[in-house]
């Protein structure tokens, strides 16, 4: 694939590390990983314009790893090459069956170095499973919310219904899981949700990050017409609430405070230059290393896990993937062409 | 031209839109260039950005003309 940015010798890529390095995972820019997003499935219990494709392709089922080898993954990860906090995604992740069973099962690996088990999910499954995730060792949860209109929520989510998400919100927050709240904000769609979301949120004690979304698509298009910016969030939030910024942290979003009690966040594009400090890497439910969100490449990983590969030479595999990693989102004909779309990446 | 700033642009630019002096047609590259000279604060950010001429994205080498806007668009964080 062509890139489109010139590097400067500053950032010439050095060599690849020894085959046998031990310690941390790291990439060619000297950016360490400590965050594991690992998806379990594509599937999705929504339709949600911006993640889901039109007419999505289902990846095979057998190639969707089992739980005994998403474990031996994340126990790679976690136990030799240092991270700390895995992520479960999806497309929605509790479509999944026996969930709480695997997170129970990444508990375990507190013991070689976990520290962190986090969910992203849309919750419309959660109210059920909220209680036995807490008990099973999941410490937080992040929730897709984008309008608090029943009849809004069903056409942007391609027909999901709000009420179980209001349920599924208030049982994980019971249940005593950390709950943070993502609304996509899109012009012509659901700006008028800002403030009865931040109202909501504020009532319920639960943090909300607005995401300004940047409708870019697959097909090398753009829509402008589309994007709320931050600027304009914040004026909303004016309309109703005493606002004020708060100072910038190496945080994604920037934070303002409600009327002196309630902190708002909103989340942008990446604010450091170089993505320089970027500490994730990920991995598709059918075993594919994505360095970057903008990858235009992947790295195989279910091949050599389901040829019987030695751990060291699994090890091998994830370093090189994670070492090719690009200092950035790189800029390809037509945005990044590639053969995945959110849904299947976990967003 | 008129160039506009997305995300994090806007707040390193100070601005949302900007005229950038231009008697002809130019690549996208020479006038990200030009840009980094007007704001060298920029410049860290520029090789990452994603750049659109209404509602296409175009790629480094090809031309803007002097009445176009060119949008910058930065990296999504995710969520």
């Amino acid at each position: 694939m062509r890139r489109y940015f010139e590097m400067d010798s500053g950032n010439a890529r050095r060599d690849p590390p020894a085959p046998r390095q031990a310690g941390v995972l790291v990439d060619s820019f000297g950016r360490s990983k400590r965050k594991l997003r690992l998806s379990l499935t594509d599937r999705c219990n929504f339709r949600c314009g911006y993640c889901m494709p039109e007419e999505p392709e289902w990846l095979p089922k057998e190639q969707l790893l089992s739980y005994e080898e998403l474990l031996s993954v994340a126990r790679l990860f976690v136990e030799e090459l240092g991270i700390t906090n895995i992520r479960l995604t999806g497309g929605e992740p509790l479509v999944r069956r026996n969930v709480p069973a695997f997170v129970e099962q990444l508990d375990g690996l507190r013991a070689v170095g976990l520290e962190r088990i986090s969910l992203t999910t849309n919750a419309a499954l959660l109210e059920r499973h909220a209680p036995a995730l807490a008990a099973a060792g999941l410490d937080d949860v992040n929730i897709s919310i984008d309008s608090l209109d029943p009849d809004r929520f069903r056409a942007m989510t391609g027909g999901g219904e709000l009420e179980p998400v209001l349920g599924g919100i208030r049982a994980a927050r019971d249940a005593g899981l950390a709950v943070k709240l993502n609304a996509v904000v899109i012009k012509g769609e659901n700006e008028d949700d800002v403030l009865p979301l931040a109202r909501w949120a504020k009532d319920e004690g639960v943090p909300l990050r607005y995401i300004e979304f940047m409708p870019l698509d697959a097909r090398g298009g753009w829509q402008p017409g589309k994007v709320v910016p931050e600027a304009d969030i914040v004026a909303a939030l004016k309309g109703s609430f005493r606002v004020e910024a708060q100072p910038r942290t190496r945080e994604p979003a920037t934070y303002y405070t409600l009327d002196g009690d309630y902190s708002i966040g909103v989340i942008s594009t990446v604010s450091n230059p170089f993505c320089s400090s970027c500490d994730r890497v990920r991995v598709t439910a059918t075993g594919e290393i994505y360095p970057c969100l903008f990858s235009p490449g992947f790295t195989d990983l279910k091949t050599p896990l389901r040829g019987g590969a030695s751990a060291e030479e699994l090890l091998g595999v994830i370093r090189g993937a994670v070492w090719q990693k690009d200092a950035g989102f790189v800029v390809n004909s037509g945005y990044v062409q590639r053969g995945i779309t959110m849904h299947a990446l976990g967003g | 031209m008129q160039i506009e700033f997305y995300g994090v642009l806007a707040e390193v630019a100070g601005t949302r839109k900007m005229t950038l002096a231009a008697d002809e047609a130019r690549d996208v590259q020479g006038v990200l260039d030009a840009l980094e000279q007007r704001l060298p604060a920029l410049s860290g950010h520029l090789p990452r950005v994603a750049c659109a001429v209404g509602d296409e994205l175009v790629m480094r080498g090809e031309t803007v003309n002097a009445g176009d806007t060119l949008a910058l668009l930065p990296p999504v964080s995710g969520g």
